[in-house]
């Protein structure tokens, strides 16, 4: 009991937001510690239950389609603000909001191909259109690629670590046909995107974030791999190191 | 809808449901605000410079709900200050580790929802819907060590909750 690290440490150690060298410093401690290391057990255990599908309040489907109505109607609605609802008080707003944004929308954008990426992620996750091959079994998924494209992607499943592999879909990015593998992490959904490099290299993982979604970007074995998700980034890489073993 | 609206925001609705429905407690309720806040993202989306779409949407959630709870619930805005019995003391807690090893997600969505709405809000967002401090001190505009120290103390609530709903080892 005569710990002496900060409670402060092993929580972010647990939320995954330690640096590199501190990561490590906390592991060994932990490996010493019984306190700690049963600390840290217990609210993995919690956060096992709490990601528990039943926790999680998706949006009901008519949401979505009630918001559909109602933003674009508000566009063209020609209902009196003294009608007194929320929604025409909301309309006028609109009306405001469509005349500046109209204005702001006109950004130069030439696309990054990370934009690009978290563009796709997005339409994926919208279009219903997540996966072609559904199929948690890696020897299912590999042998669909076949003849779709010019190239055969690693497909791996990473259950056993927590990321199980879901299925996979073809994709476009830049211009290029390329494999998508889907994975989950309790209720987020990974898309990884797989394409030759140029040369056999690897390359270390970097990370960025764009719109809210993040991007783990590595290069290993002559290909380049894209992870995009809304899950964070420290699991994200996570993922990213199952496939540079 | 603009497009740019629809491609940035709206995909967070998921998210944004969650927050609202874990904030205030019920589905009518959840819709009505998640509602108002579009509306609100709408009107202020001019104002978005890009960056983090889904942690601007949810401190608009955030506000709304807030307000929402303010005007329905006020008794559930009172109980936010009065947990200053646990420290950052240790000791204690070890016995109560293993209570929490077969933790159902029933008692634990019970147990959260019985978490003053800051502590309740703060494990929402990090461990529900998986943001990270930084994140979550844009949606809550509390600086990040505030976080942190109100992460922990809701951890330890949620876990002595567990804990005393599963009757406690001598």
């Amino acid at each position: 009991m005569d710990c002496t690290l900060h409670r402060h440490l092993l929580e972010a150690y647990l939320d995954g937001e330690l640096g590199f060298e501190r990561t490590l410093e906390v592991e060994a401690h932990l490996a010493s510690c019984s306190v700690c290391s049963s600390e840290v057990q217990s609210w993995k255990d919690v956060r096992m239950a709490m990601q528990g599908s039943e926790l999680y309040h998706r949006a009901p489907a008519h949401l979505e389609a009630n918001l559909r109505k109602l933003l674009p109607q508000t566009q063209t609605q020609k209902t009196p603000w003294f009608q007194g609802s929320i929604w025409a008080v909301g309309g006028a707003a609109f009306a405001t909001a469509v005349l500046l944004i109209s204005f702001v929308t006109m950004r130069p954008a030439g696309p990054s191909p990370a934009q690009d990426i978290v563009a796709s992620h997005i339409r994926s996750m919208m279009a219903d259109h997540l996966m072609d091959v559904v199929s948690t079994d890696q020897h299912t998924v590999k042998p669909w690629f076949d003849g779709k494209l010019d190239f055969a992607p690693p497909v791996q499943d990473f259950a056993a670590d927590g990321y199980p592999l879901a299925g996979g879909r073809l994709d476009y990015v830049e211009n290029r046909k390329v494999a998508v593998l889907i994975y989950h992490r309790a209720l987020h959904i990974i898309n990884v995107y797989v394409w030759p490099a140029g040369n056999n290299g690897s390359s270390a993982i970097r990370t960025q974030t764009i719109n809210g979604y993040n991007v783990v970007s590595w290069k290993k074995g002559g290909f380049e791999f894209r992870a995009v998700s809304d899950l964070n980034i420290a699991e994200l890489r996570d993922l990213a190191q199952l496939f540079m073993p | 809808m603009p497009e740019r609206f629809e491609q940035l925001v709206l995909p967070h609705l998921d998210a944004a449901y969650n927050l609202a429905r874990w904030l205030v407690g019920n589905p009518a309720d959840a819709e009505d605000i998640v509602q108002e806040a579009f509306l609100r993202a709408l009107r202020f989306f001019d104002g978005f410079r890009g960056g983090d779409s889904r942690a601007w949407l949810l401190k608009i959630v955030r506000n709304t709900s807030y307000s929402w709870v303010r005007k329905n619930r006020p008794t559930q805005l009172a109980d936010e200050f009065d947990e200053t019995i646990h420290s950052d003391e240790r000791a204690s807690e070890n016995a109560e580790v293993k209570l929490l090893s077969r933790a159902q997600s029933e008692r634990v969505r019970e147990a959260l929802q019985r978490l003053p709405l800051t502590f309740r809000e703060v494990l929402v967002l990090r461990e529900i819907e998986g943001l990270s401090y930084k994140e979550i001190s844009e949606v809550t505009g509390v600086a990040m060590g505030t976080v942190m120290s109100s992460l922990s103390r809701a951890r330890q609530r949620l876990r002595d909750q567990l804990g005393a709903a599963s009757g406690r080892e001598a």
